[in-house]
């Protein structure tokens, strides 16, 4: 037993002697913040980047995808799905080591997993995105429009997709790729209606209104909104 | 007695296990990065770049490397399909690697049945299901592979079966088929440049061969009913000498009115004989290349977060997300415009500054005099907007720090500061 104690002190001073001998480098950053999903020019005072395999970026703790190697001293990276607050970018890669700080923003919007079952839609999973929100989309498709409304009760942002009940799929259909036969298939009946939405992130709680509208509404004239069927709603906590 | 707790501790053992079950994590392959997923090819900020994730079904942890190849081949026929090619800088691509039990999927109709992780098969004639139509029984747990991804705005399922099909719903999924990626280059043409399909019938099973179209323009820009050769859709790629409604195409090409798209035959006209929302191994039609290069282009530009103060090297266009009222109190019965007025100091003087909305047209414009810029413009609560800088050509990399306030309907709105350190 006191072998293996005397093995592991040794191999974690081994560690400590090694990351301790890496060369330090002095970072800047081209902010000193950003949210999830917005890149950063991580600058470093000696090539820390050989290449582009071998750079290696850290934001909170997760590793950053590099967006573009720009040169051995230079790289831009995405800020990852981490927590907003005051953060730290390391160089992990290479014989040098650095870090400098961040500040990560909130993200601006969530993707939420919705399931639509006897007629309820119910919240299944909510993941922050970059991306941007549903917009209103017009299709010859039954469209699921949405209002994001506020704890005042304000009209935060619109949108809508097709409706995942009642829109039929694209079939390619036929023998092979080149005999293709595209088609619409209506949906399948029994299989579970799940879908996502993108919304904006509401700092004190919202609600997502659900309504049906017909296909080729335009959902941003006034007498058409109003012509829209409520079939549910769903709470965003704070 | 006893019994009766035993089975009632059974019972809630058996029911922890279940919902243990019901939210088991998808399976997936932690990458030598240590990330869940792997850059293919990453262009800049997700807000503003299309993002792809492609994910697996079917495939056994000793065959990811296939699932690999497929990615590519996709990613290569992007690189390849004009429309695209040009414009790749608009485009982040993900792969997420999802370990299966079994290789393959489903074949109901064979009565072959497999263990995978996403539950994705093809469909079921017995049940009214066309063969063809590959589907999964779990969409959930696609939203959750996707999920490692930074962001998706298009998620496709690439199954581990070389029988052509395919079927596109909320995700879509694709047989790794001869041709398969033909369905993904068709359906993104779908969600990024909302262009309509071009081919004549709906349920296309003989009962709606022939149908006339009855209703006005149709809004996708590949669509139309207007037969006046000045006003059409894309009157300025008709050449004056084509005959309209067009019937000939000598040479293979003319651009002009051909009859038939958007699930009608008749009184609805398309731009090209052959195209590839028409059929997916045709190329684009020039309508449609263009449609898609064009909102490509405007995701190409760089992104920054909207900050009160920013110091930074400018060198280059860049886009400014405008922050949505998350607190604005009008009702929500119509679809209110606000009044914004986006005021920019510390730029220089031989900048302009324009607001675009997400389709990248032009809302509002100026140029900075005095202390600053001022753009004032109406927005919808439907919509996006962007504030784009673009320096003048002759312009060195300089040092900028740029002072920003917005004003909504007279009332400023709070914007991010970074604690200066």
């Amino acid at each position: 037993m006191k072998t293996f104690v005397w093995i592991a002190i040794a191999v974690v001073f081994l560690a400590a002697l090694f990351w301790g001998c890496k060369r330090r480098t002095e970072l800047t950053l081209s902010s000193e913040g950003a949210s999830p999903g917005m890149v950063v020019r991580v600058t470093a005072a000696q090539p820390a980047f050989p290449d582009a395999t071998s750079a290696r970026v850290e934001i909170g703790g997760q590793p950053a995808p590099l967006a573009k190697w720009v040169s051995a001293t230079e790289v831009d990276v995405l800020v990852p799905n981490v927590a907003a607050g005051e953060s730290q970018v390391k160089v992990t890669g290479g014989k040098l080591s650095g870090a400098a700080p961040l500040t990560v923003l909130p993200a601006s919007a969530q993707e939420l997993v919705l399931q639509l079952k006897d007629g309820r839609f119910e919240l299944v999973a909510v993941h922050p995105t970059a991306d941007e929100p549903n917009m209103v989309t017009r299709s010859q498709e039954p469209q699921l429009s949405y209002d994001l409304i506020n704890a005042q009760g304000g009209l935060v942002f619109t949108g809508s997709i097709n409706h995942p009940a009642q829109a039929r799929m694209e079939l390619f259909d036929g023998p092979s790729a080149r005999e293709a036969i595209l088609r619409r298939e209506p949906p399948h009946p029994g299989r579970p209606v799940v879908f996502t939405l993108k919304v904006p992130i509401v700092p004190r709680g919202a609600t997502v209104k659900f309504y049906e509208a017909a296909p080729q509404v335009n959902l941003l004239d006034a007498a058409a909104r109003q012509n829209r069927k409520p079939v549910g709603e769903i709470k965003l906590e704070k | 007695m006893g019994t009766m707790n035993a089975r009632v501790l059974l019972c809630l053992v058996l029911m922890a296990f279940a919902s243990l079950i019901a939210h088991a994590e998808v399976a997936v392959q932690v990458q030598p990065t240590g990330l869940t997923y792997t850059p293919i090819l990453v262009n800049g900020s997700s807000t503003s770049k299309f993002d792809i994730v492609f994910i697996g079904d079917g495939f056994q942890k000793a065959e990811q490397i296939a699932f690999n190849n497929k990615v590519n081949e996709a990613v290569t026929a992007l690189q390849n399909r004009p429309g695209y090619s040009a414009r790749m800088c608009g485009f982040n691509i993900w792969r997420v690697n999802v370990l299966s039990t079994d290789s393959g999927i489903d074949h109901p109709k064979d009565g072959i049945s497999k263990n995978t992780e996403l539950d994705c098969r093809y469909g079921d004639p017995a049940v009214n299901e066309a063969e063809r139509c590959i589907v999964t029984d779990s969409p959930a747990k696609c939203f959750e592979a996707a999920a490692n991804a930074p962001a998706r705005d298009a998620v496709f399922v690439l199954v581990n079966d070389t029988q052509w099909g395919g079927c596109a719903g909320d995700v879509v999924c694709s047989a790794i088929a001869d041709g398969f990626d033909g369905l993904i280059t068709h359906e993104l043409a779908h969600d990024l440049g909302k262009l309509a399909d071009e081919y004549d019938c709906y349920v296309c099973d003989g009962t709606d061969d022939n149908r006339t179209y009855s209703g006005g323009d149709p809004w996708e820009v590949n669509i139309t009913n207007n037969t006046d050769r000045a006003t059409t859709k894309w009157h300025d790629l008709i050449n004056m000498t084509t005959a309209i409604p067009t019937t000939s195409d000598t040479p293979p090409g003319v651009v002009g009115l051909w009859e038939g798209g958007g699930y009608y035959r008749r009184a609805i006209f398309r731009p090209q004989n052959n195209c590839h929302m028409r059929q997916t191994a045709d190329p684009f039609c020039a309508v449609c290349a263009r449609k898609v290069d064009g909102d490509l282009a405007i995701r190409c530009l760089a992104v920054f977060d909207v900050l009160k103060y920013r110091r930074f090297i400018w060198r280059e266009p860049f886009r400014i997300p405008i922050p949505i009222c998350l607190s604005c109190p009008q009702p929500p019965e119509s679809n209110p415009l606000d009044r914004v007025t986006l005021k920019m100091a510390g730029l220089p003087r031989d900048a302009t500054v324009r607001i675009v909305d997400s389709n990248g047209k032009v809302i509002a414009e100026a140029q900075p005099s005095g202390d600053g810029v001022s753009v004032d413009f109406q927005s919808s609560r439907a919509e996006r907007y962007f504030a784009e800088v673009i320096p003048a050509q002759s312009m060195a990399a300089q040092e900028v720090t740029l002072r920003t306030e917005l004003f909504r309907n007279g009332e400023a709105q709070e914007l991010p500061v970074i604690r200066q350190r």
